[in-house]
Parts: structure tokens; C-alpha cells; sequence
């Protein structure tokens, strides 16, 4: 139910008709008042990886007062190194964990709920990630997600690399959570 | 209807009703070696922006010179990080600078790049757009060890070409 209400919002903004349409002045009115409370947001964050198998870990809270929606990740290779033809490392394992102390979240303990994001960072296949030494290859991005995670999220990301699977003490990988924010706090038009 | 008087009504139906027209608006900048700056650019002032999407390309000219293991390597990279604010919003649309990399649009950094990166964001008639950027060297994650004292890295940062185009609608307002 909350993901439709966030998708009808996220419609009303994309499914507009285009190029020079005459719009009235209501329909005009609704366009930019769901677009003044519905904006794209990214949230970036680097953490370290080695070959050690240590896990690191990295928090971030999102906006207040602002909902936030997450609808892709995406992870940048090492974009800093890669060594002749080796590539830097083969695999990592990855995993997201989101808690939100907000009190009216719309789905309270979220980590059991979402299953596509892992909760745990020694899962899921799908978030291992193979550079296969192809440079610039720094992109892989899970599409489609939907997930209404509510304001004021942390977002913990814990990392590590497959023993020997990584050809070099240190590196960074970035990580970047793109979705859509969406403001409850003003109900009705202008 | 005469020629005079179709200009004519349709310059009624203007000024009497709102449309939106597509509108890309362009930005080019170089991204100065070893710098951290931020610059503003007045967006039109026709309408509200609504911005859908937007395209980055960039430039390569940085290099890094790695010494692992007693194996020098030397490589070409954009080590330029971006974020993007609205001063009507107040907020900027990144909690931190993004590598240009990761948002730019997808395809080998030296061949044509396809498509554009979804990034819906509405600003205001008379918004004015920053964008920040970083240019300089980044963290050093290789060190000389007792066993490989030659280990090390180098980078010689170099000016940046970043091209951006928004890609989006304006809602010209006539009251």
C-alpha cells in the first residue's frame, strides 16, 4: 500500500504527456506541486576493503522530514587503481542494512522486511561484484527497486573481499544509493 | 484564418495558457587540477525547471604512477567529484561529492556515451544552480613496507573537461 501511494506520487510526476502539450493551469499546478515534494537524492559513501577479510563498516542517516524511496545502487570500482592486467580484486561481498529510529516508520524494523537488499554482508550472490579486470567497468546497478524506507534512515553498509581475491593491501569502493525523497509534511495544494 | 491571425491566436493561447516546453540546459567546465571550487549559474528565468534527467562526459587526463611489489604501472583516470545544489532548495542533491564516474553517463570514457542518468529535480523561476566540485589529489592508499620500500603512488592531477547537459521541461509563466 505505501509503495503504491509512492508510485502513484512518482507517476504523477513522470507520466506527464510532452513537448508542447497545452496544459491548463490545474494541470500545470499539480505538476509542480508534486514536483516541489518529490526530488531525486543520492547518497554516496566510500569504505575500505582488503584482502585480509577484515569487515569494514559505514553509517549515514538520511534527510529529516523528508521520505526517502530507494530505487538503485550502484557500486564504483576501485576507480583509483588497477594494477596491468591483473584488475584489482575479483569479489566482494556487500550488504546494507537499514534501521530507522524515526518514530513513525511506516515500516518500523525494516531490515527482516527487505529481502532484496541483504541484510547480512556474507549473502546474496547478486551483490558480488566482478570487476573481470574491464576497465571503467565501474557500474553495476541494481534497477527496479522500490523500497519506501521512510525519513531519517541510517543505512549501515558492511564490506569485505573473498580471501585472496583481492591483489592489493587497501582499497576504496564507493557506493551510491540513488532514489527519491518525498516530503509528507505540507498535505494539499498550494 | 489568415496567416496574422493564426500568429495572432496563438500568441493568445500563450499568453493565456500555461505549457511546458523540453529544454536542455548545458554546462561546461573545467575542473581545475589540484582544486576544490564551487561555481553558480542562473537558470532560466522563463519558468520553473523541471529537470528529468542530465548527461556527463569528462575528460582523462590525471595520471596515476603506481609502484606495487616493485612493479611500476602508470594509468590515466578523472579523479574529479561532484555534487550538484539548488539555492531555492537549500539542500544539495548528494549528501557528499559523487565521483564523476559513477553518474556520468554510461559508456568507456573514450568512446560516444548513450542515454542519460533519471535525476528529477524541480527548481524554481530564477533558481540558480552550484555545482561543487573536487579536483585534487586523492587519498593515498599504497605505502613502502619493510619488504617493498619502493611501494608507492603518485598522482599528477591535471584540468578536467566536464560536460554537463539537464535534460528537462520549463513551465513558462505568464502572471
Amino acid at each position: 500500500m505505501i509503495k503504491s501511494f509512492g508510485e502513484s506520487i512518482y507517476e504523477k510526476l513522470t507520466g506527464i504527456k510532452r513537448n508542447g502539450l497545452i496544459l491548463s493551469e490545474k494541470r500545470r499546478d499539480e505538476i509542480l506541486y508534486y514536483a516541489k515534494r518529490v526530488r531525486a537524492k543520492d547518497y554516496y559513501f566510500s569504505i575500505p576493503i582488503d584482502n585480509g577479510a577484515n569487515i569494514y563498516e559505514k553509517v549515514l542517516t538520511t534527510t529529516a522530514n523528508w521520505d526517502f524511496i530507494l530505487t538503485s545502487v550502484s557500486f564504483s570500482d576501485s576507480i583509483y587503481r588497477r594494477y596491468g592486467s591483473w584488475g584489482f580484486y575479483k569479489k566482494f561481498k556487500l550488504g546494507l542494512k537499514f534501521e530507522n529510529f524515526y518514530p513513525t516508520s511506516p515500516l518500523g524494523s525494516i531490515a527482516e522486511d527487505l529481502n532484496c537488499i541483504p541484510s547480512e554482508f556474507t549473502i546474496c550472490d547478486g551483490f558480488s561484484y566482478d570487476t573481470g579486470g574491464v576497465l571503467d567497468r565501474h557500474l553495476v546497478e541494481p534497477k527496479n527497486l522500490f523500497y519506501y524506507l521512510g525519513q531519517r534512515i541510517t543505512i549501515k553498509a558492511q564490506i569485505k573481499a573473498e580471501p585472496n581475491n583481492l591483489y592489493n593491501g587497501l582499497t576504496n569502493v564507493g557506493i551510491l544509493l540513488t532514489g527519491i525523497e518525498v516530503n509528507l509534511q505540507d498535505e494539499g495544494v498550494d | 484564418m489568415n496567416m496574422a491571425e493564426i500568429t495572432k491566436k496563438l500568441g493568445d493561447l500563450k499568453q493565456t495558457q500555461a505549457y511546458e516546453k523540453t529544454f536542455d540546459f548545458t554546462r561546461s567546465f573545467i575542473a581545475k587540477a589540484g582544486e576544490a571550487n564551487s561555481f553558480a549559474i542562473p537558470i532560466t528565468n522563463e519558468g520553473p525547471f523541471l529537470q528529468m534527467s542530465y548527461n556527463i562526459s569528462y575528460t582523462r587526463n590525471s595520471k596515476k604512477i603506481t609502484t606495487y611489489h616493485n612493479v611500476t604501472s602508470t594509468e590515466t583516470f578523472c579523479g574529479v567529484k561532484i555534487k550538484f545544489k539548488s539555492q531555492a532548495d537549500n539542500s544539495a542533491q548528494s549528501n557528499d561529492y559523487i565521483p564523476v564516474q559513477l553518474i556520468s553517463t554510461p559508456g568507456g570514457w573514450n568512446y560516444a556515451r548513450y542515454g542519460a542518468r533519471p535525476f528529477q529535480h524541480l527548481y524554481p523561476k530564477g533558481d540558480v544552480l552550484v555545482i561543487e566540485y573536487d579536483n585534487r589529489e586523492p587519498e593515498k592508499l599504497i605505502h613502502a613496507t619493510p619488504d617493498y620500500p619502493n611501494d608507492g603512488e603518485t598522482f599528477e592531477m591535471s584540468d578536467e573537461l566536464i560536460q554537463i547537459c539537464f535534460n528537462g521541461y520549463i513551465y513558462p509563466l505568464n502572471k
